[in-house]
């Protein structure tokens, strides 16, 4: 896929993955690529500064969790603006998809 | 089983954050790929091969880096890092960018140009916009632009002489006379030259000028004549020939010259052979011994010829009350104005007390001769750069204004922008080229519109301003307009951009522009109310200076200005020696003029009111013992008919007549201030009085006259007295003709009149009474002048951005003012809404713009001269400029409302 667009797209990724429980980065990672059949895959490269940026933002949280004989992992969860912000993001991309079927007759 | 942690530190370069946080992203890492590790061998792989599949899952860590690094942040700094990609490579070195260069296939540079291409695109969709946007933008840089090409010539440009910082004029003052700038005495001068130490030279300096005849034609040519150490002080040496030599400064071998490489052009076809040529000055033969440098400039652009000053051993002893020459110096290296100042005043003391005839009360100042020549302008100057400065705010806020409602327009194609991954940077640096495209577009045309308006005010001869022929655009001007280009577009172009970039982008998308954000509206708001503010501020500036200049201009000179022509006459005294050939010559002279048809009067005088030139003497009445500060009298030499002739009325006694002449009694016309200083109450004809070179001669007063302002019309009235010209005659005087049409048609008579009687006598200096008049308040006119149209332009700003901002509040409300109608609501009503709203605006900027012009109108008021006759928080002023600008804005407001009143409910409803 074109970078470019897989920036895009990732946002609305992570924070739909992460609207019904918290994930860490390497889950987030593989369910990208489980769900989507492996057409989009994240490599460390582009996820990790994702998540950064979106937790800089204020949209997700990461917390350092500790589980009985693990290693402690950092789990990413949705805040109370990422669940805001989270309806508007997939409306957009409906449209935006909508938008791309009507002038491209992609089938949908 | 590996050691990731180490193998991420290993691999993964500086991220330049705080420890903590670094040392958590690399455990973040590390756990990623150590679980894909074990989950590869988990599915069956081999150790090695699991640990090189894990390891390179990162692929780029360059890129990574880079991606945490701008993901963790603050925007502000990715700008800074922007700019560092524009740096010097070693510089460049620091900021990694690797990664935003690789992902765009290109440089900088590349991205760059991208960048102004997109922002030339979207400039072209909008022509109307782009128009006016670079129009306002080029009105404010080229206002700033013309008048830094001014201030820059006069105020920052060096004297164009070396180390020109160090040259000092020093003065004589009298401060219990109110003379704080007086010239200076030979005798004084040269006790100073023998006793004071700050100077490395010190120079007095006597203006002359000198009749010349080539057999056909007179001319007049302007010099300076200086004492020893002239050329060592300016630190000019002549181009060729020699300068002066020691023995030059002696009485009778000091006729040699330096001549101006323009005169030597001129006059002498640039032959080599004019050094050593002996020319006729005055009736007297000059050896001319050198040309000085193309550009060299002494006491004026007229003065071409430079020439020893030498004084007669009675000169240098006996004058010490004659105050004639001015005096220069170089000080000292290391030597500061204020330790001079101290010496000076030492030595004046000093010599106060040896010779308390002559020099009770006179001190002595020095002043840095640049800061001596910009005084009078300094502060006129300083005011038009403040003004100029308001108005560029404007233009910026105006700018920054229609970027806003244009952001509104452009939220869609931002969102999808943003959408679409174009980063937060990017769309800022996007939206930055535009507005600095925007900015350099007008100060492109500002530059154009400096260079026109430039000429335009040098076409109003402000000869007022020092050096004013050296006002050009030059590299610093153009260096200027390019950084107030650069910092306006970034001014009024970062505002909206981050505006932009707060708003969810997400949120966006669907919406129509119709919605725009509240915040915004509110910004736009406030940047309105500024304009409105600092436009009333230069309103209410100009305003206070129009009325002073309408008082200043409603004084009456004293004397008849129209149809009036005065010229010299200066007489060689090489020829004109005695004063029987001087009157005889003068008679004459007269009698032809008077003859001419159309000349109505005919009178000579030693200067005319309002010409710049003054004579003044200490006055005593004739029997009164002396009083401690004795009253000091401007000093007139005037012909016959003098009175008739200016038109000044007499108020007692009588005019001169042809039998006031060396034969007759002694007699003087005093003016009504003389009378009412010396004679309170008494009849002043037929007393005596006592003044000048020969304070021993009596004069009897024959005549009382009105006033005349002298110095200019805002100066008070001073003591005058007036002697028959026949009674003590000299060579240099002024001739005024009183015509009964237009006087310059008169000229080339008249001229040609004064050569009848001497073939090579030439006339100078001719100017109408008018021009004298007109003269005398250019400096008032032309800053007044000035002021007005930046304020006439800063009002047309604001009010464009008043406009800007109700039209686009009445096409955001179309809808709910269709509801309204709907609903039953009146044209009226919907006029009051819009109209109310705008002048809300209006009246808290006026509040805030009425409050800042009591503050700057008192700083105005405190430059001298200001303000005639006219308090800075006059009344009248506020009250009229607030009525005038009420009104236009009413006007910028009732347009936008108007169209409102007209909508079609059924229309506006469906209106998206």
């Amino acid at each position: 896929m074109q970078p470019e667009l897989k920036k895009g797209t990732a946002e609305v990724l992570i924070l739909s993955l992460l609207e019904n429980r918290a994930r860490h980065g390497y889950e987030i990672a593989k369910l990208i690529e489980q769900r989507s059949e492996g057409v989009l895959e994240f490599h460390v490269a582009s996820l990790y500064p994702m998540l950064y940026r979106l937790e800089r933002r204020g949209w997700i949280e990461g917390r350092w969790l500790e589980k009985a004989g693990q290693r402690r992992r950092r789990y990413y969860k949705l805040t109370a603006a990422g669940r805001r912000a989270l309806p508007a993001q997939r409306k957009t991309w409906r449209e935006f998809i909508r938008a791309i079927q009507r002038v491209a007759q992609v089938e949908g | 089983m590996r050691d990731w942690k180490q193998f991420v530190r290993e691999h993964l370069p500086p991220l330049e954050l705080s420890g903590a946080r670094e040392a958590e992203i690399i455990e973040e890492l590390a756990q990623q790929l150590e679980q894909s590790c074990g989950e590869a061998i988990a599915r069956g792989a081999s150790r090695e091969e699991a640990e090189a599949r894990a390891a390179a899952q990162v692929g780029d860590w360059k890129a990574l880096a880079a991606g945490i690094r701008r993901a963790e942040t603050p925007v502000m700094r990715q700008a800074a890092m922007r700019a560092a990609a524009s740096m010097p490579e070693p510089w460049r070195e620091a900021f990694h960018e690797d990664e935003f260069r690789k992902r765009r296939g290109g440089n900088m540079f590349a991205d760059l140009l991208q960048d102004i291409r997109y922002a030339l695109r979207m400039l072209g969709k909008a022509p109307g916009f782009t128009a006016i946007m670079i129009l306002t933008l080029s009105l404010g840089i080229g206002a700033n632009s013309a008048i830094f090409t001014v201030v820059n010539a006069v105020l920052l440009r060096p004297l164009p002489y070396p180390d020109s910082g160090s040259l000092v004029y020093v003065e004589e003052n009298n401060l219990s006379k109110g003379w704080p700038h007086f010239s200076v005495s030979v005798p004084d001068f040269v006790d100073w030259q023998a006793q004071v130490q700050s100077f490395e030279e010190i120079v007095a300096l006597n203006r002359k000028s000198f009749r010349t005849s080539n057999g056909e034609t007179a001319e007049q040519w302007f010099g300076i004549k200086a004492t020893k150490g002239f050329l060592e002080m300016v630190r000019v040496q002549p181009a060729r020939g020699r300068g002066f030599a020691d023995a030059e400064f002696e009485q009778g071998s000091d006729h040699v010259t330096l001549i101006s490489d323009g005169l030597w052009k001129r006059a002498f076809g640039s032959d080599p052979a004019a050094i050593g040529r002996r020319i006729l000055l005055d009736g007297e033969s000059y050896e001319i011994i050198g040309i000085m440098p193309p550009g060299f400039q002494f006491g004026g652009t007229t003065r071409e010829l430079w020439m020893p000053l030498t004084f007669t051993p009675e000169q240098m002893t006996q004058t010490r009350g004659s105050h004639y020459m001015s005096v220069m110096a170089r000080l000292r290296k290391g030597v500061s104005v204020e330790q001079a100042r101290q010496e000076m005043n030492g030595v004046a003391a000093r010599l106060e007390e040896q010779y308390p005839d002559s020099n009770k009360g006179w001190g002595a100042g020095v002043q840095g001769v640049q800061e001596a020549t910009v005084e009078d302008v300094r502060p006129a100057l300083l005011i038009l750069l403040g003004a100029v400065g308001f108005v560029l705010l404007i233009a910026c806020a105006n700018a920054a204004n229609m970027l806003l409602a244009r952001a509104t327009v452009r939220r869609r194609e931002i969102a999808i922008r943003t959408a679409l991954g174009a980063g937060r940077m990017r769309l800022v640096r996007q939206l930055l080229a535009e507005s600095l495209l925007l900015a350099l577009l007008g100060g492109l045309l500002g530059i154009l519109i400096a260079f026109g308006s430039t000429k335009a005010l040098l076409s109003l001869k402000p000869d007022f301003i020092p050096r004013v022929q050296t006002i050009h655009l030059d590299g610093r001007v153009l260096l200027f307009t390019f950084a107030l280009a650069v910092v306006t577009g970034s001014l009024f172009g970062l505002t909206p951009a981050f505006g932009i970039l707060r708003e969810s982008s997400a949120s966006t998308l669907k919406e129509s522009g119709r919605t725009g954000g509240g915040g915004r509206a509110k910004l736009r708001s406030m940047f309105v109310v500024a304009e409105v503010a600092l436009a009333f501020i230069l309103l209410v500036g100009a305003g206070l200076l129009v009325r002073s200049f309408g008082q200043l201009t409603a004084v009456k000179p004293g004397f008849n200005t129209s149809n009036g022509l005065a010229f010299d006459v200066p007489l060689p005294p090489a020829r004109y020696a005695s004063a029987t050939q001087q009157t005889a010559f003068y008679d004459q002279v007269d009698a032809r003029l008077a003859a001419i048809p159309g000349v109505e009067g005919v009178a000579l005088t030693s200067m005319v009111p309002l010409g710049g030139d003054d004579e003044l003497y200490d006055v005593g009445v004739a029997g009164r013992p002396e009083a401690a500060d004795q009253p000091s009298a401007l000093y007139y030499l005037v012909g016959a008919g003098y009175f008739k002739t200016m038109g000044i009325p007499l108020l007692a006694g009588r005019e001169f007549t042809p039998q006031d002449n060396s034969s007759g009694p002694r007699v003087v016309i005093v003016n009504d201030a003389f009378v009412k200083t010396l004679f309170p109450g008494q009849n002043p004809i037929g007393q005596r009085v006592q003044f000048g070179r020969n304070y021993s001669v009596v004069r009897e007063i024959v005549g009382v006259a009105a006033s005349v302002k002298h110095y200019g019309l805002a100066e008070p009235t001073l003591l005058e007295v007036y002697e028959p010209f026949a009674q003590a005659p000299r060579s240099g005087m002024t001739i005024v003709l009183r015509t009964n049409g237009d006087p310059n048609r008169l000229l080339p008579t008249a001229r040609q009149a004064v050569q009848q009687v001497d073939p090579e006598q030439p006339i100078a200096y001719p100017g109408t009474l008018e021009e004298y008049l007109n003269n005398s308040v250019a400096l008032p006119r032309f800053r007044t002048l000035l002021l007005g149209v930046f304020a006439a332009l800063a009002v047309i700003l604001a009010l464009i951005g008043l406009y800007g901002v109700m039209s686009y509040s009445v096409t955001q409300q179309t809808r709910e003012v269709g509801i309204r109608m709907a609903l039953g609501a009146q044209n009226g009503q919907i006029y009051r809404l819009f109209v109310g709203r705008g002048m809300g605006l209006v009246t808290l900027g006026v509040a805030l713009g009425a409050a800042g012009a009591l503050a700057l109108t008192k700083l105005m008021a405190s430059f001298a001269s200001f303000l005639f006759l006219v308090k800075p928080n006059d009344p009248a002023t506020f009250c009229g400029v607030t009525v005038l600008f009420a009104a236009v804005a009413a006007l910028a407001c009732w347009i936008p409302a108007r169209r409102a009143s007209r909508v079609d409910p059924l229309v506006a409803l469906r209106y998206e």
